[in-house]
């Protein structure tokens, strides 16, 4: 990678994990482009923000068109944007059922072709996608989320295998939960559950996630693709 | 845009695939619209081909402001591939780009 200013993608960055992203690579220099179907109610200085649907493949392209005429490359992709709905599978309606397939899964891929599309041209590019400890823990109330985040992980670790030739990696960043809007649902029994089911007993920060991120985004991290990194110990 | 110039964008996206290869391939000679792109005889594998449909579509989108998709419902099910030749493909891209500026 050139000494240019890196540039970084987040999608979903209202609010929670996203915007926390943010903030961490708007710190450290690089340029952010991130997007979500709604504006958000802040601004940041080296952050621009595009109101798109990552399921809407005429609002990604323009995503990737306006990231490409301004900056005129893409150096990293946080697909970070998904969607999440605690109920009992006897109990959930198939229209959240495949909401929750289609931005966690078709959401990564829609995105992710695109990017590494413009990644392409420079032969390099990193994209981590955010997957859950859910789908390794097996909670009772979270089969669609993590079905969701399963097929996410096989999406990613093929893609990666395609997109390699490019100079692009692709990875997994698996957090365990965080206070964000999308816990803010569950039952603090279940959350109890799950952090009993770590090998470090706590919730996650936005930190630990950033941490992470940082590792596979890094350029160093050429030599290390289609990976899974769970947070917490899971 | 006529059907030359398509045919121009095809070959400069195969030479350019051609020229990013590391490893030389059995090809020799020049490439012209009867150039196979798939299969034997083919200047470029599998992959190549992936990156001289993207590169067809950049140069679209870049030099001419057209934004076509190559590779959808309507190419995979063609009896004859739209991709198995730099004829066929510039030929194809001429409908889709076609297609792309009626429905601006």
């Amino acid at each position: 990678m050139s000494v240019e200013q890196e540039v970084v993608l987040i999608t979903g960055t209202r609010k929670g994990i996203g915007k926390a992203l943010v903030e961490h690579f708007v710190s450290r220099g690089a340029l952010v482009e991130g997007c979500s179907r709604q504006q958000p109610d802040w601004e940041l200085e080296g952050y621009h923000h595009h109101q798109a649907d990552v399921l809407d493949e005429v609002q990604v392209r323009a995503m990737m068109r306006s990231i490409s005429d301004r900056h005129g490359r893409l150096d990293v992709l946080v697909n970070n944007a998904g969607i999440a709905s605690m109920n009992h599978s006897l109990l959930m309606p198939v229209e959240t059922a495949s909401r929750i397939l289609e931005t966690n899964v078709l959401g990564v891929f829609l995105v992710s072709r695109e990017a590494a599309r413009l990644m392409k041209r420079n032969k390099y590019g990193r994209i981590v996608n955010l997957g859950s400890v859910a789908a390794q823990l097996r909670i009772e109330g979270e089969a669609m989320y993590a079905a969701s985040k399963s097929a996410l992980l096989s999406f990613s670790q093929v893609f990666a295998r395609e997109v390699a030739p490019y100079g692009i990696t692709c990875n997994v960043v698996a957090p365990t939960p965080v206070e964000t809007d999308l816990i803010k649902s569950v039952p603090q029994d279940k959350i109890d559950r799950l952090v009993a089911a770590l090998a470090i007993k706590r919730l996650g920060t936005f930190d630990d996630v950033s941490n992470a991120v940082e590792f596979f985004a890094s350029p160093r991290s050429d030599y290390i693709t289609g990976q899974v990194l769970y947070l917490g110990g899971a | 845009m006529d059907r030359s110039e398509m045919v121009e964008i095809v070959l400069d996206a195969v030479r350019i695939e051609m020229e990013a290869v590391a490893e030389p391939t059995n090809f020799s000679g020049d490439i012209d619209e009867a150039t196979p792109l798939l299969g034997e005889g083919a200047p470029i594998d599998s992959l190549g081909l992936v990156s001289v449909i993207v590169q067809v579509e950049e140069s679209l989108r870049c030099v001419d402001g057209i934004d076509v998709t190559l590779v959808d419902e309507k190419a995979m099910s063609q009896r004859n591939s739209p991709f198995r030749s730099v004829g066929a493909l510039s030929t194809y891209a001429m409908e889709c780009a076609a297609a792309a500026q009626q429905a601006v």
